[in-house]
């Protein structure tokens, strides 16, 4: 591997493991357990996550068929602060309470159920994930991240839990017949393996144009 | 940040955060529109009587124009230019009363006051810190992208990687104030495992349990009493 800084190759390779780096701020501590540093560095990579996220959901109101998408393109915007904080706190919990963060603000949104079963329970998945992969393999947290992006799809759900109420809804509204039709296509259950699937989907190009980022400006600025 | 006092009522943020979470329970449980209306109007005279009359109107006013919108302006095509934003007023509906009280709650009470009532709530401190470091930081979000912008104005990058140029700059400029931050919370004790001295001057007093009664009363009704 060239060590030359030169237009194609990288002095610190991204591979299985995130190298540890001996730059300005990557001072992280690899100790057990979370300290305050950990948990402030948590709190402002959940903001970010919190904001990126939210900008798929404004143009997600336009259309049902948006709507669908949202969790998935909530993946990719959301990927980039997921994997810099798994980057920079290597250590049991810190994901765990991102989720539960998140499950709270969600739960202020109006999604209180939904949010703490998807966002509680895919940040569980995605902590256990971490843990047996030793919380410094790149693709481990990209593993990890594919389940913790499942959260978003608490905003879609209640279309398919609801569905009958829904559709009664819509029809009393006196739509056009098409609109009516649209949003019951939409209701029906293969839409919401599709929901599930985008999301999943959207977590793995995330990864990639993350890891692309990564390669190209984190690692040589030291972020990670 | 508004002082406590300034309305009729001064509620403590446990009871505004019992409101938000029984308020969210229901949020997308079918109900009937008297019930729905009866909820709304109940907390906009809360929120008129903690002092925030103008809060409670435009939220009345809010209201009003969703139910149109939604059972009258579409039925009749007076609004049909608005009819793809269907969905998103249907949404808008179910969690209007949840938004409605979580106004309140961040009205009423500073990031302070709410992180002290959440310890009072016992919540983890490994949670807390997060929460109100993540509260915190959204102020500061804007004026991070807003100099990026203004960056990125300046160089005319072009529009293929303006994503990049406007994301890159922000993770390195959080990832920064996250190691300031991280440094003068250490130097000021943020690891000190004592309990912190409580300055939030926090009571529940009885208009606070007749709020909670209230909330409780109407959760358990439209869960289970028959109210569908």
């Amino acid at each position: 591997m060239s060590h030359v800084s030169n237009g194609n190759a990288d002095t610190t390779p991204v591979r299985g493991n995130v190298k540890q780096d001996a730059g300005q701020n990557a001072d992280r501590n690899t100790g057990k357990m979370l300290k305050g540093r950990d948990l402030i560095t948590t709190g402002i990579f959940f903001a970010l996550y919190f904001i990126l996220t939210m900008i798929p959901m404004f143009i997600s109101g336009i259309s049902p068929f948006i709507w669908v998408l949202f969790p998935g393109l909530a993946a990719i915007l959301g990927s980039i602060p997921f994997m810099l904080l798994c980057a920079r706190v290597q250590k049991p919990g810190a994901i765990l309470i991102m989720g539960t963060v998140m499950a709270i603000f969600c739960a202020m949104m109006g999604y209180f159920i939904l949010a703490f079963g998807l966002f509680f329970g895919g940040a569980l998945v995605a902590e256990a994930i971490r843990w047996a992969t030793g919380y410094r393999s790149w693709w481990g947290n990209a593993v990890a991240f594919m389940f913790f992006s499942l959260g978003w799809m608490s905003s879609p759900l209640p279309m398919w839990l609801f569905h009958d109420q829904f559709m009664v809804k819509i029809s009393g509204m006196g739509m056009q017949a098409e609109y009516v039709a649209a949003c019951e296509a939409v209701a029906a259950p293969p839409f919401m393996v599709l929901c599930i699937g985008f999301t999943l989907v959207g977590a793995v190009i995330g990864v990639f144009l993350t890891r692309a980022l990564f390669k190209k400006h984190f690692l040589k600025a030291g972020l990670a | 940040m508004k002082r406590k006092g300034e309305g009729l009522l001064a509620l403590d943020p446990r009871t505004q955060m019992g409101l938000v979470i029984t308020t969210t329970l229901v949020a997308f449980v079918p109900k009937p529109f008297w019930l729905e209306a009866a909820t709304v109007v109940w907390l906009a005279l809360l929120q008129a009587l903690c002092g925030h009359p103008w809060m409670a109107v435009g939220y009345l006013a809010g209201f009003a124009a969703v139910i149109w919108l939604l059972d009258y302006a579409f039925a009749f095509e007076a609004a049909a230019f608005l009819g793809m934003f269907a969905f998103c007023f249907t949404l808008w509906r179910r969690t209007f009363a949840a938004v409605m009280a979580a106004s309140l709650l961040a009205r009423e009470n500073s990031v302070h006051r709410i992180v002290a009532a959440m310890r009072r709530l016992s919540v983890p401190e490994a949670v807390l810190v997060p929460f109100a470091t993540g509260l915190r930081y959204l102020p500061t979000f804007r004026q991070e992208a807003s100099h990026i912008r203004d960056a990125m104005r300046l160089r005319d990058v072009p529009l293929s990687e303006k994503a990049e140029a406007f994301v890159v700059p922000l993770m390195m400029s959080a990832t920064t104030t996250a190691d300031e931050l991280s440094r003068a919370a250490v130097c000021r004790g943020i690891e000190n495992p004592a309990p912190r001295a409580d300055t939030e001057r926090l009571h529940m007093g009885i208009a606070d349990w007749a709020v909670l009664t209230v909330g409780l009363a109407v959760c358990l009704y439209t869960l289970f009493g028959g109210a569908r």
